[in-house]
């Protein structure tokens, strides 16, 4: 039993030697061992007819794919270009408000102290 | 023309070359699917859906393994997640193991081999996927344990051991037939 584990553990790490093959003449179950895990083809062929039929569908069946999968692309492309303009018209036209918004305050803010001084430099240019 | 000439040619969106390489390795991939799953229906759907995907994908394909090797890939991937959500695949139909066999007819040692298939497929059938892919892939297409790895997955030792055990326990049920 010891033996067969060790043949078991060649066989699947495919070091075949003499006495491996010699020991698989006389052993049931480490030549069903060896037969289980060596190929046995066993697939037979497909008509030529069937493969063809199957093959054009798939590639037709890729294309409408990948007709459709380029139409997504396009609208999301555009969807997120006109997401993105907008954005940045939005940006560009937040900024301008706030830009206005903050000097007109800060001129608001500043304008009555500014006046008398700009009295004050009128009255000296009058003096003047 | 060889293998990476057609896959070179496919990627340049050539028909005739995409279709010879499909049509090449459909066998595999139909054969694969059936013994996996054990349902015509299932095994042609997934084979398609494969195909289409590999079309879709083949800029992708790196050239770094054989063809067959990434569309067994696919079709595995594609299968388990398909099982999640698809209740045909939960029953398996007893029929397709005289499809198999009728298949096997036309091949010398006939009788041997349809027997021992027949045992063979029956008692995988009870067993989970994960130890019934390696096997089948190992057993019926040659792959070799770094094929089935890239193929699952999944590290070497653990596709050796996985085969082994999946045999140990065959071992042991066709012992008892």
């Amino acid at each position: 039993m010891k033996t067969c584990h060790k043949i078991e553990s060649n066989i699947l790490k495919n070091n075949i030697n003499d006495e491996i093959l010699n020991h698989l003449k006389t052993c049931d179950d480490c030549r069903l061992y060896y037969e289980l895990l060596n190929t046995e083809t066993i697939d037979s062929p497909i008509p030529t007819e069937t493969i063809d039929l199957a093959v054009a569908n798939a590639i037709n069946n890729a294309e409408i794919k990948q007709r459709k999968s380029n139409k997504v692309s396009l609208i999301v492309f555009m969807c997120l270009a006109a997401v993105l303009l907008i954005t940045a018209y939005a940006i560009t036209y937040d900024s301008l408000v706030i830009f206005i918004r903050r000097y007109l305050l800060v001129v608001s803010g500043i304008m009555p102290f500014t006046l008398p001084i700009i009295g004050i430099i009128r009255r000296k240019v009058v003096f003047k | 023309m060889d293998e990476s000439k057609l896959i070179e040619l496919s990627k340049k969106h050539n028909k005739k070359a995409l279709s010879i390489l499909l049509s090449q390795n459909y066998s595999i991939v139909y054969g694969y699917l059936l013994k996996l799953s054990y349902n015509e229906e299932v095994a042609k759907d997934v084979t398609q859906e494969t195909m289409v995907k590999a079309i879709l994908n083949i800029d992708g394909f790196n050239g770094k393994s054989k063809f067959s090797t990434w569309l067994i890939q696919i079709a595995n991937n594609h299968y388990l997640n398909l099982k999640k959500r698809d209740k045909r695949l939960l029953f398996t139909n007893a029929d397709v193991l005289d499809v198999f066999a009728s298949d096997i007819e036309s091949i010398e040692d006939q009788y041997i081999k349809k027997d021992r298939f027949i045992k063979v497929m029956t008692h995988l059938k009870t067993y989970k996927e994960s130890q019934r892919m390696p096997f089948i892939l190992k057993h019926y297409y040659g792959y070799s344990y770094e094929e089935i790895a890239t193929i699952l997955n999944c590290p070497i030792g653990t596709v050796r051991s996985r085969i082994h055990n999946t045999i140990k326990k065959l071992q042991g049920e066709l012992k008892g037939d």
